[in-house]
């Protein structure tokens, strides 16, 4: 078996990991390796072959493509080892890791690791469709690497269930392709992705959104046929006598995302249920020692630029953790989601460093104000649970928080 | 009509019952071809969803008193009963059968639950039952008290009061892994087999029978019926039947491996008519539900989940495993079993009343335990029938199984890497499957990507194939050397990606002009 000590390893070349490695070659660590699986880097942005990346990071509107290529090249040039085609097979708590590739299996010692291993999507059986289980059910990203990677598209006739923004993208990339998208189904009473989307996507296209719907049924044997949708009450249940049958030869699911957590759970990483990913300090390390995470492994975020920016603060917290430059444990403050927060990142803080929050609402609302303890205080005219908040305390803010403080409960209330 | 095959003996199905049929009959020096209309062994009707459970003892005593539901004046256990013996044989030659053909199984502990006062009666009158039939067989149940069954299952809800367990009686299996390693050990020793072969008639000629399929008229002087739950269908092109089909469906669930130490046994409540065990581990080490009710169908074809019907399933797991989260939940499936409508708690082994050379086997759940004497028994209705039975003495009875890259060890996974580099290449992430297992599959015959998922479980996992599938696809495509848009999910008709990239803007372009 072939043995390697290493500064960092960074886990998954999508976004994340190269945000991370950059950051941690960067700040200092000697030997950096990223470990991918696929065959090249870059991730999903390969398949995300639309514009709309990079328009907070770099200030230009790029593809996804074109976003992964600068930190390609910056990652490169800065001689990054990367381990391409090379799965981690198991990750340690004293951060030991085997890899198998076609050269044989190989284990690292790294100092500190960055979990980057990003999200998956949620399928139809997760939600629990009825139905029979046929050919031509895709979830949506899956669809997107084979019209946007191999070149091949999965049929004529096309409804989109869920409007997140992969499943968005999708009804505008497969119109554009020639099939014909006969219906977007949203369970909820607003679109699921972001609202850019839902104009350039959706609307331009005039592809058919039904809103408060869902599917109910999937109908076929050997290929998907038809499905049926009906509205929905509050409660999200179908209501009799609404239902309609839409034939179909595809049908896309769009219905969430799941950080993926696999590895975590080997290592002893300790994870939020509300958030699917590790709990995380303002360093972006996790419970275990030593052990940091980025990007959609946390969080599902909405924007590559977000995922970016906060791999690199993982980044920096990992060279420095490998290169022995934490200082000892100071203050760890809890911030604990109150009225209408859903979830915050990272879960907990010091009051010595600068931190970016991110935040989901559970309900969307108008003419808003977050509140965060008594440091901070902003008012929005509109929150939504699909767009994420993001609040910069400085330090003159975290020096507001008192002595004794442990918890900081953070809302989101109407204005009077 | 010129045929542009012939053989001694055409066998419909490659479910269990007819790749155990295939596999038996190469022991002899026989000419058989095995068609299916399916594009791989196994992978479908009932043999795909069956439970994968050889048992005998505590759940098969279960088993004959959920059965009074459908025949309830015959007595629960009759030792003259051709398919009791058959069920027994079969367990006992299990072990066996299983390891010749490399296929993985694991015992589990059976466990009862009694959660009152008359369950726990329910669980005396089963230990009553069983001892009074006379043989050790069903009389292993020893008994539990709440301490015990919480030891023994740590995730059991608090209301248990007391249980029944039993050891060694009950093996669990994939069950199509027993019908693919059948058809692969039956084509090892000279068995032929046609997929995506639909059977649409039989001709009756002088000394011989033409059997009409879609890939052509196949020549034969014996035919037998494996067609499971179409079973019906083709014993009509045979000749006449007095008997017919019935359906019963369930609904088992399968959760993300992330569960799997919710539970250890195989878990069950006191027997209730029409349902089956609450959950158990599988051998690949998901918690499988079962608990919902058996229930008629609409028709065979009704093989769709129900609303309502996933969520009522796992609320009932549920009670026994509070810890069971819809969350994990990450397959589910219908399984669809059969009964005859002549005597439902047997089954249909018999030649056809007017045409002796065509023989009906149409098994009846439980169909895997007894597949090996049934098949035996079949062997000898046919040379009854004047097949000519000498020894093939080739015949060798072990296939080994595709390496199971998760299951080694460093040192042998590193070992089977230097021997052929695709098998260091992870392909499906979730059930650490790699593309030298994929290869394989498809060079021992897999053709679809339902094909390579159940010989390698590539695509089973929490993704679903999410991930690998395009992979797959990929892989599939290239070492069977066919496009992309050729490649199916199960069979013809199943396309996964039907059109290339451009392929509908040329085709509206042509319309358009």
């Amino acid at each position: 078996m072939v043995e390697q000590a290493i500064d960092v390893a960074v886990i998954g070349a999508g976004p994340a990991g190269l945000a991370a490695a950059i950051k941690a070659k960067e700040a200092g660590a000697e030997k950096v390796t990223i470990i991918e699986r696929a065959e090249q880097l870059g991730g999903l942005l390969h398949q995300c072959i639309h514009n709309g990346f990079g328009l907070v990071y770099f200030n230009e509107d790029l593809t996804g493509p074109e976003y992964a290529r600068r930190f390609i090249e910056k990652a490169m040039d800065l001689k990054i080892d990367m381990q391409l085609e090379s799965m981690v097979l198991d990750l340690t708590a004293a951060k030991r890791i085997t890899i198998s590739s076609k050269e044989g299996l190989r284990t690292f010692h790294a100092k500190a690791v960055i979990l980057a291993m990003g999200c998956r999507e949620r399928t139809r059986h997760q939600i629990m469709i009825p139905g029979t289980r046929p050919a031509g059910v895709f979830t949506a990203g899956t669809a997107q690497r084979y019209v946007n990677v191999e070149g091949y598209i999965p049929g004529k006739n096309i409804v989109i269930l869920g409007s997140g923004d992969v499943g968005m993208i999708m009804a505008r990339r497969l119109t554009l392709e020639g099939a014909k998208v006969e219906a977007v189904v949203e369970i909820l009473p607003y679109i699921g992705g972001l609202i850019r989307n839902e104009v350039q996507c959706v609307h331009d296209f005039d592809i058919p959104l039904f809103l408060e719907h869902t599917v109910t049924e999937i109908i076929g044997l050997k290929r998907i046929e038809a499905v049926t949708i009906a509205r929905v009450d509050q409660n999200q249940e179908p209501i009799p006598g609404t239902e309609r049958t839409i034939e179909c030869d595809t049908l896309l699911t769009s219905v969430g995302l799941i950080p993926e957590n696999e590895l975590s759970l080997k290592a002893g990483v300790a994870l939020d249920p509300i958030t699917g990913g590790p709990f995380v300090s303002d360093t972006m390390e996790t419970s275990v020692a030593g052990i940091f995470a980025g990007g959609n492994v946390v969080h599902v975020n909405d924007l590559v630029d977000s995922v970016t920016s906060e791999s690199e603060v993982a980044g920096a917290g990992a060279a420095d953790y490998a290169m022995g430059k934490t200082t000892p444990a100071g203050r760890k403050i809890s911030l604990k989601g109150g009225e209408n927060i859903r979830y915050i990142v990272p879960h907990t803080i010091g009051a010595d460093k600068e931190v970016t929050l991110s935040m989901r609402v559970r309900e969307p609302g108008e003419k808003v104000k977050i509140r965060i303890g008594d440091v901070f205080t902003k008012s929005l005219r509109v929150v939504k649970p699909s767009e994420m908040l993001k609040v910069n305390l400085t330090l003159e803010q975290l020096g507001k928080i008192g002595e004794e403080t442990g918890e900081i409960e953070i809302i989101c209330e109407k204005r009077g | 009509m010129q045929s542009q095959w012939e053989t001694d003996v055409v066998i419909i199905g490659a479910g269990v019952t007819g790749t155990t049929l295939a596999r038996e009959l190469s022991r002899y020096k026989v000419d058989a071809i095995v068609v299916d209309k399916g594009g791989d062994a196994g992978s479908q009707g009932q043999t795909k969803a069956a439970g994968g459970m050889i048992y005998t003892g505590l759940i098969m005593l279960m088993s004959f008193i959920l059965k009074s539901v459908m025949a309830p004046d015959a007595p629960l256990y009759d030792p003259d009963s051709q398919k009791v013996k058959w069920l027994e044989q079969g367990f006992d030659m299990a072990a066996q059968w299983l390891e010749e053909l490399d296929v993985e199984y694991h015992r589990l502990t059976t466990m009862v639950v009694a959660t009152n006062t008359e369950e726990v009666k329910a669980l005396e009158s089963l230990v009553k039952f069983g001892e009074s039939i006379g043989t050790n067989r069903y009389a292993s149940a020893r008994w539990a008290d709440s301490k015990m069954c919480s030891d023994m299952e740590p995730h059991l809800t608090k209301d248990v009061v007391a249980s029944l367990y039993s050891e060694g009686d009950l093996m669990h299996t994939q069950p199509w892994d027993i019908a693919i390693a059948q058809a692969e050990n039956a084509r090892q020793n000279g068995i032929r087999f046609m997929f995506d072969t639909e059977v649409t008639g039989v001709l009756q000629k002088n000394g011989y029978q033409i059997v009409e399929t879609s890939q052509g008229p196949i020549k034969t002087r014996f035919i037998v019926n494996a067609a499971g739950i179409f079973a019906d269908v083709v014993a009509d092109m045979g000749g006449a039947r007095d008997w017919g089909l019935a359906f019963v469906r369930n609904l088992p669930t399968i959760l993300d491996k992330r569960t799997s130490r919710l539970v250890n046994t195989c878990l069950n409540r006191p027997p209730v008519p029409g349902k089956g065990p609450i959950c158990y581990r599988t051998l690949d080490g998901n918690v499988k539900i079962e608990t919902g009710p058996y229930v008629i169908p609409r028709d065979r074809y009704d093989t769709g989940a129900y609303p309502g019907e996933l969520i009522q399933n796992l609320l009932e797991a549920k009670r026994y495993i509070p810890e069971i989260s819809e969350k994990d939940v990450i397959r589910t499936f219908v399984g669809m079993r059969v009964f005859n409508t002549r005597d439902q708690e047997e089954n249909i082994i018999e030649p056809c009343s007017t045409n002796p050379r065509f023989i009906n086997a149409a098994v009846r759940l439980p169909g895997i335990i007894p597949a090996l004497p049934i098949a035996r028994h079949l062997v000898k209705m046919l040379g009854d029938a004047g097949l000519e039975l000498t020894t093939n003495p080739d015949f060798n009875p072990f296939r080994t199984a595709i390496p199971r890259f998760r299951n080694l060890s460093e040192s042998e996974r590193n070992k089977l890497i230097a021997k052929d580099p695709r098998y260091g290449h992870v392909v499906c992430r979730c059930e650490t499957i790699t593309e030298g297992e994929i290869v394989e599959a498809i060079k021992r015959g897999a053709r679809t990507v339902a094909g390579v998922r159940y010989v390698t479980r590539a695509g089973m996992g929490r993704c679903q194939g999410g991930f690998c599938g395009p992979r797959v696809v990929g892989i599939l495509a290239r070492e069977l050397n066919i496009p992309v848009t050729q490649v199916m999910e199960s069979g013809l008709g199943s396309p996964i990606v039907p059109f290339e990239s451009k392929e509908l803007l040329r085709e509206a372009a042509r319309v358009g002009a």
